[in-house]
């Protein structure tokens, strides 16, 4: 039997560690270990609630601006306040770029190397790369001449041996299946998406003042003022660049990156079948204009599927929520037994073997995770559950979209249930957002022209209108999943707060009973041809877009490698 | 010579102890006058607070004349040692740099693969101490940060002395 190490698992932001047991070519048992403590609810506690937003935003290095969307929700929650309209769908605005952005990289810059050899692309026919990209999209960068200008960038830094962020793929392994013109084509797109994502992302820089950490957020509102005759505001000129910069989103994701996840996943049927895990899934609805409780109104769909039963969608209860820390490095005063996170609490206490370490206590704590269960079952966040659940919810935009993709690949909805399930779901997800970007930057400027400026309410600005204590919930559902923060309030202070971000969802550890996390599941079963170099386990891993205790950072000169593969 | 363009990047997470430098040297010079004025043509050089971020950052960095990374670097050094690499050294695919994919050495390697190298990159930190929670410096490299600020200046006359005589 073969264990295999990989720790840090690359490609993914921040520092997750899986420990995986395989016995003839399969995994029989996975571990999933966040080996970095974040802990800003410490940092939190006795802040002022309206600057809460401004530390929440540096729990994330690379998503910000959705800590400060969901705390500034949760602040208002708590406090009974309704934003106006055009604040919410700035909001919207902002998270909806975000997306689009981040899942482009996601499958360019963070997973697509799982699938594609980047040293195949050296050996393609540029005229047979020209046909190829021609038969699957108009996308006009497709001529014989522009595939030979990328091989030859794509030499020269082999050559140099400056591969840079390039560098960490599995060259050459046998699980690799596309063709050489497949891979020169998505090398190519590799690259143009790098220069896309700059100019998409300006849109930040407009409605949020500066990227990445944007400064526009407020409870109330937004401090981003509406005005269609001042410079400098948001105003006609700002909103016609904004509709530009979603037409270029609209033209990559149409014509390049959904064509691609359809071609790769075409040379990968097997991997409709791998990698499912539980096939429960929770949403919390998100996008919702401002109103907090209207589920009609929410862009994506509120719900759970449960042993994915598409038939029935079962309506979401917050109250049901709890964090179980059984395998976690925590102590929770009283009892150890699961918390709601209004009750949550965050008591390090590290029980781990001390570091470097050969394996993890897996028998006892073993993760700087806790174990996020719905009902006392783990569930899976994420662009798959939130396509799944509108799915099955009877939203006629994601049936149509997820319908036609599926006519395309000849596949039924079952397959969705899968490592390719996550990754199609991302990019279909990312044409459904395309449709919303339009609507909310329509209604934004139909209420700039019926001269309804309103941007921010400050009747609840003064701290003397608080009540002396106050709960509240704010939800997102960010581009990796299910984001939650919980308040409580009490004299003007913040009591308690507890984020319970999508990859604790999806890589928590254990809970008490036993039941692995949504990773650990997934990756039961998986078939490692070569236990040196586990692609087939990051491409699990990577299907999810783990983002873990990503606030931290260092340059490491000593040229250490990142992943460590043993194999005892 | 005019349109001269040189950048700061601080990278590092405020609420991170040791992991805050960067950030703290962007803020150093935002907030003291006198540090800026101390170069022979400040309104040339950008500050640009990083925080944790990576690709988000290519568009600051296209087209300078020099770059200047600051972040802590893990190097087996003592804490608050000084480190000062060139930038091609920390994208060459031996040196694998960051713990996380899409950090300072990706955004450099994006930009190196995307043709877009500034004409000058240095890479330049402090050994950490000890990296975790917490809102302060850990006292050797707190100590080392006025050198860090020192040589930052150095380079930045070194670079705008050299192109002022080429203009």
């Amino acid at each position: 039997m073969a264990e295999i190490v990989i720790d840090p698992v690359t490609r993914i932001e921040g520092h997750l560690r899986i420990e995986a047991k395989v016995d003839g070519g399969k995994v029989t048992k996975a571990y999933s270990s966040g080996t970095m403590f974040r802990g800003i609810e410490l940092i939190l506690k006795g802040k002022d609630p309206r600057e809460a937003w401004i530390w929440t935003q540096r729990i994330c290095g690379v998503c910000t601006s959705v800590h400060a969307h969901t705390s500034v929700y949760a602040v208002e929650d708590a406090l009974g306040i309704e934003i106006p309209p055009n604040a919410a769908l700035i909001r919207d605005l902002i998270a909806g770029a975000q997306y689009i952005q981040d899942h482009v990289i996601h499958f360019y810059h963070l997973h697509a190397l799982d699938w594609v050899d980047v040293t195949g692309a050296l050996k393609a026919d540029p005229e047979a790369t020209s046909k190829l990209a021609q038969s699957i999209s108009p996308w006009p960068k497709s001529s014989t001449e522009y595939f030979k200008g990328v091989q030859a960038r794509v030499k020269k830094l082999v050559d140099s041996g400056q591969l840079s962020l390039m560098a960490s793929g599995y060259w050459g392994h046998p699980a690799y299946a596309l063709p050489p013109e497949a891979d020169l084509m998505a090398v190519a797109h590799y690259l143009e998406a790098l220069e896309w994502q700059r100019e998409v992302i300006k849109i930040h820089a407009v409605l949020g003042g500066k990227n990445p950490h944007l400064q526009t957020y407020l409870v109330g509102g937004m401090a981003s003022a509406v005005d269609p005759n001042s410079p400098n505001v948001i105003n006609w000129e700002r909103i016609g660049f904004i509709a530009e910069r979603i037409k270029q989103m609209r033209d990559f994701v149409e014509q390049v990156y959904v064509p691609d996840v359809k071609a790769v996943a075409s040379f990968y049927p097997e991997w409709w079948k791998i990698g499912a895990g539980h096939k429960n899934y929770l949403t919390y609805g998100a996008m919702q204009s401002g109103n907090r409780t209207d589920e009609s109104k929410f862009a994506f769909n509120r719900g759970i599927i449960v042993g994915g039963d598409l038939s029935n969608v079962v309506k979401l209860d917050q109250k049901k929520i709890t964090e179980a820390i059984a395998h976690s490095y925590y102590t929770y005063e009283g009892a150890n037994q699961a918390l709601h996170p209004w009750d949550g609490q965050t008591n390090p206490k590290y029980t781990g073997p001390t570091p470097p370490y050969d394996a993890l206590n897996t028998d006892s704590q073993y993760s700087w995770l806790k174990s996020p269960r719905y009902d006392g079952k783990p569930m899976e966040v994420g662009p798959l559950a939130r396509m799944l659940v509108a799915y099955a919810s009877g939203n006629a935009r994601v049936q149509e979209i997820v319908n036609g993709a599926l006519t395309e690949l000849k596949l039924d909805a079952g397959a969705l249930f899968s490592t390719l399930g996550r990754v199609a779901a991302r990019a279909l997800e990312t044409v459904y957002m395309l449709d919303k970007m339009d609507e909310w930057l329509k209604a934004l400027s139909t209420n700039i022209e019926s001269g309804d400026l309103r941007i921010h309410d400050g009747s609840k600005w003064d701290p003397s209108t608080w009540p002396d204590e106050a709960e509240g919930w704010g939800f997102h559902e960010a581009p990796r999943g299910a984001l939650g923060h919980w308040i409580k309030i009490k004299n003007k202070k913040i009591e308690n707060y507890q984020a319970v971000v999508p990859s604790t969802w999806n890589a928590g550890p254990r809970d008490a009973d036993g039941v692995p996390g949504p990773y650990e599941a997934s990756l039961e079963g998986t078939p490692v041809a070569d236990p040196d170099r586990p692609l087939e386990l990051l491409r699990t891993i990577h299907s999810f877009d783990p983002c873990l205790a990503c606030a931290v950072h260092v340059v490491d000169a000593t040229g250490k490698e990142r992943v460590r593969v043993e194999v005892r | 010579m005019t349109h001269r363009r040189y950048g700061i990047l601080g990278l590092g997470n405020r609420i991170e102890q040791d992991e805050a430098l960067g950030a703290l040297v962007i803020e150093r010079f935002r907030d003291d006058p006198t540090l800026m004025g101390r170069l022979p043509a400040p309104d040339t050089v950008e500050l640009i607070d990083g925080g944790t971020v990576g690709l988000g950052l290519m568009p600051y960095l296209t087209g300078l004349d020099g770059l200047l990374v600051v972040d802590v670097i893990n190097n087996n050094r003592e804490p608050g040692e000084l480190i000062d690499l060139d930038g091609l050294d920390v994208i060459r695919k031996d040196v694998v740099m960051s713990v996380h994919d899409l950090g300072a050495g990706e955004l450099l390697g994006a930009l190196y693969v995307m043709e877009q190298w500034p004409r000058r990159v240095r890479v330049i930190g402090l050994e950490p101490k000890f990296i975790g929670l917490g809102l302060e410096l850990t006292p050797p490299v707190a100590a080392a940060l006025p050198g860090l600020i020192q040589e930052l200046l150095r380079y930045l006359a070194e670079w705008q002395r050299e192109d002022g005589a080429a203009g």
